[in-house]
């Protein structure tokens, strides 16, 4: 930490930690809002309005901000649910970039802060993660982004690469991305070397040449099995395609020569895709449809229900396997079915549990008008999430009121958005219930034209009569022209950024910290370190 | 559809004509603009024949525009006052009227203008279309049958020293740069309705614009164009002229401090408000346009200019009567 005015507060059971010095609550909350604005929302990419650029330099000095007040809450808080893979591939770049220059009486300590690491890192998708090793290597001056190779980077991007279970099917699936990483973290001369090294069956390896897999690989294997396993895949990605051992490996080599030998081996998809295209074009897609269909992750299975179909091969499908968000935009493509239903239902159940509060009755109102529908590049993204949320918050209480603003009900569950978005006389509708809600959610992505502005005259008046009910506003959509989320009744009701139902929980406490900083942003840390790694775990409770 | 023939072959007809086979939806309103959705009375009323603009463009000459049509089964229809604003090095043009284009055709167009006096260099395709500003676009059809490329950039000038832009240059893009926060806000603002295939538009209270596609997919093409430049640039001039906040806005006046009080205060503020576009639009409905003589003829449709001393515009009109294309603007706000 570069600065001392955030501390824990381990004595105190309520409060975690608070600010001291000259730094004020309001500012710390102000600085924690806009980290989890970013790191909830942005996704580093040009829209209709920003650049690039002007995106990503939002998003780092964000980032920076809350990194130079305090680094503990900072690395803490990336581990928060609903942080998006980019904002913690931002954080561990951040925190490897910069030393902790061996403190411990902080928030954390070092061994704590190498486990936030870890944990970030191995929460990516290995596309991403391998992705991100690969950015170490580069840095941007301008737009504050400092390069992370150090030695503390490289034991990390080693430890989660080799003491991987699923180090065979990365070997295989991503080759050149791992020979990359390992080309960054040892260096292109002891890579050659190591190359050289694994060439040789291990009883004709020297002692110097078993010295040096003892210094680079070993130290990161789990035992001297996985150390084996580990010297085969780091060959394998070096181009050492003889006498291999691990099924994988070998299914791999053969399906060149014969793919039908591929069946049952766990190659996936995508890599015997590449090998029909490279060496058997006779080979139809839907042939690999049928290799594969057993082997397929649960998101390949979604993907490729329309391809499956018009190849007539049937490839089952777990409902249960997929976030809620991605069900909806399933069901919107593919249909609804009873079992997306039942799955839909099951999720917002087990996520309205670990919601932070718990309300007597929940007003909600959908926005379902046509703005809902998105983007073309993500269409009904915004729709999708809204119905997810809805089926979580008629969960966190005891009853529940919906209201629909527009839209077309299809079946199961599903609006179709459209029509324009008036929003007030449904808030009044919705408060006028005979049985008062202790809490409205408008899901919405805060566009009013009946006409604009009439929400925020209604709010206005409804506080006057002396109703206090919390009004939420979840925001799906980022807007670019106010960068942030476009906001319904600005200084009257929260709008909380909010990509999923699973980020719920981090989003309310926002508002929370609004208002209350230091209760928030401690509601906040529990949050993360709850759901962060093990060795966080007992700091929640003391 | 009865028309009236006046003695220079020219024809009267009044709006509500032109409108016959659409109904009005509710109105949203956002700051100075008001839109009005228009959707089709019956299925006959919706044209499938033509499709949506989807045009590739480019310049072969200073003046000279070749549209193709990417659609190879249906003919289109190029809206009015369609323009190419390109970040190539090359001179943004621009149709001073409607054009037919048969499906997968490359039309050459010969009385194009340029409308970026400082930039040389021929437009390479392009399938980005921008709707000339309403100003503008009038003055570009007045011209329509003028000759030389460089006959707009006096009234391009005009317009965006009148919305203080001080340049010598004359260019549509200079107004698009300036004001991008304004209108990209007017397109994710207005929302299409299901079904939609046309909106009357209004700017500070009055009607500007009266707007109709053949089909709902041809609107949806041309509403982002519309909305954005074409009659963003009135709003834009609507805000400098009268302040941000709309005169014309029904505010909520609550009598009964309670939620029923709130939710009276709403139902009159919105019947206040439909009283109040009636008015506008009915008083319009009545006004008589002069029609030209045919401009162009394709198959069955006929395209013709119309005017009156507020509006102009051109519409496409088949032998049955039906109007399945209109675009009428106004050149600036009273």
């Amino acid at each position: 930490m570069t600065d001392k005015n955030v501390q824990l507060m381990n004595r105190d059971h309520s409060i975690l930690w608070k600010p001291t010095g000259a730094l004020a609550p309001k500012k710390v909350g102000g600085l924690v809002c806009s980290f989890l604005d970013t790191a909830t929302t942005s996704m580093g990419r040009a829209t209709h309005y920003n650049t690039r650029e002007e995106q990503q330099k939002a998003e780092i000095d964000s980032h920076n901000g809350l990194a130079k007040v305090s680094r503990d809450l900072y690395a803490v808080l990336l581990a928060l649910p609903g942080v998006t893979d980019r904002s913690m591939g931002i954080g561990l770049k951040t925190l490897l970039s910069s030393q902790r220059n061996g403190k411990d009486d902080e928030f954390l300590d070092a061994a704590k802060e190498r486990a936030v690491l870890y944990h970030l890192i191995q929460s990516m998708p290995p596309q991403r993660m391998l992705k991100l090793v690969d950015a170490f290597r580069v840095g941007d001056e301008e737009l504050g982004l400092a390069k992370a190779n150090n030695a503390r980077t490289r034991k990390l991007v080693l430890r989660t690469l080799l003491s991987s279970p699923r180090l065979q099917l990365w070997s295989i699936k991503y080759r050149s991305k791992m020979k990359s990483s390992f080309n960054h973290v040892w260096g292109r001369s002891l890579t050659t070397v190591i190359r050289k090294i694994l060439t040789k069956t291990p009883s004709k390896r020297t002692n110097k040449e078993l010295g040096i897999l003892n210094r680079n690989i070993k130290p990161f294997c789990r035992d001297e099995k996985s150390f084996v396993y580990a010297c085969e895949c780091v060959g394998f990605v070096l181009g050492i395609q003889k006498s291999l051992k691990l099924p994988m490996l070998k299914a791999f080599v053969s399906a060149k020569k014969d793919i039908t030998s591929a069946k049952n081996t766990g190659l996936p998809m995508e890599v015997l895709e590449g090998i029909r295209s490279t060496f058997h074009p006779n080979v139809t897609h839907a042939d690999v449809l049928e290799l594969s269909k057993n082997t397929m992750t649960a998101t390949q299975k979604k993907n490729v229900q329309r391809s499956a179909k018009a190849a007539g091969v049937k490839v089952d499908m777990d409902p249960t396997q997929y976030n809620p968000v991605d069900l909806y935009l399933y069901a919107f493509a593919m249909g609804m079915t009873s079992e997306i239903s039942d799955a839909l239902a099951i999720k917002a159940r087990k996520l309205a549990a670990g919601f932070p509060a718990h309300y007597g009755k929940v007003a909600i109102i959908v926005d379902a008008s046509a703005s809902m529908a998105g983007d073309i590049t993500q269409p009904l993204r915004p729709m999708a999430c809204a119905l997810a949320m809805r089926d979580m918050l008629e969960c966190v209480g005891d009853d529940y009121s919906t209201v629909y603003v527009g839209g077309n009900s299809l079946t199961g569950h599903l609006i179709q958005p459209s029509g324009d978005t008036a929003l007030a006389d449904r808030l009044v509708e919705i408060l006028s219930e005979d049985a008062k809600p202790d809490c409205v959610f408008v899901l919405s992505d805060g566009y009013e034209n009946t006409p604009a502005g009439r929400f925020a005259e209604v709010v206005k008046e409804v506080r006057e009569i002396g109703i206090d009910t919390p009004i939420y506003h979840l925001n799906p959509v980022f807007a670019a022209e106010t960068k942030g989320c476009r906001e319904l009744a600005p200084q009257q009701v929260n709008t909380l950024p909010v990509k999923s139902p699973e980020g719920l929980g981090t989003t309310i406490i926002r508002g929370l910290v609004e208002t209350d900083p230091i209760r928030g942003i401690n509601a906040l840390v529990r949050l993360a370190l709850v759901a962060g790694p093990v060795e966080l775990k007992a700091l929640a409770n003391s | 559809m009865a028309t009236n023939r006046t003695s220079n072959s020219s024809v009267n007809l009044t709006i509500e004509q032109i409108l016959n086979g659409t109904t009005m939806g509710c109105t949203q309103s956002v700051g100075h603009m008001e839109v009005i959705p228009l959707t089709p009375s019956s299925a006959d009323d919706v044209d499938d024949h033509f499709g949506p603009p989807n045009i590739n463009a480019g310049t072969s000459n200073y003046g000279s525009v070749h549209a193709q049509n990417l659609d190879n089964e249906r003919p289109t229809i190029l809206p009015l006052g369609s323009s190419w604003i390109s970040s190539q090095s090359a001179q943004d043009h621009a149709v001073g009227s409607a054009e037919f284009v048969k499906s997968g055709e490359t039309k050459k167009i010969d009385s194009a203008m340029c409308v970026q006096k400082s930039q040389c260099g021929l437009l390479k395709s392009t399938n980005e279309l921008v709707i000339l500003p309403a100003p503008l676009r009038v003055q570009a059809l007045a011209k329509r049958k003028q000759s030389g490329f460089d006959r707009l950039w006096g009234e391009i000038n005009k317009f965006t020293t009148d919305l203080g832009i001080h340049s010598h240059d004359s260019q549509v893009a200079l107004f698009i740069n300036h004001f991008k926060k304004e209108l990209d806000e007017f397109v994710a603002e207005f929302e299409l309705m299901q079904d939609q295939v046309g909106a009357i538009i209004l700017v500070g209270g009055q009607v500007v614009g009266i707007e109709r596609a053949p089909n709902p997919d041809y609107w949806a093409t041309i509403w982002n164009p519309l909305i954005r430049v074409c009659y963003g640039a009135l709003a834009v001039k609507a805000r400098q002229v009268l302040g941000d906040v709309p005169l014309h806005r029904e505010t909520l006046d609550v009598k009964d401090k309670s939620l029923a009080g709130i939710k009276a205060a709403l139902q009159s503020a919105t019947v206040s408000t439909q009283n109040r576009i009636d008015e506008a639009v009915t008083k319009v409905k009545q006004n008589k346009m002069l029609a030209s003589d045919k401009d162009r003829t394709f198959k069955s449709y006929d395209l013709l200019t119309v005017a009156n001393s507020q509006m102009a515009g051109q519409m496409v009109k088949n032998k049955n009567g039906k109007v399945p294309y209109i675009s009428i603007s106004a050149a600036a706000i009273r």
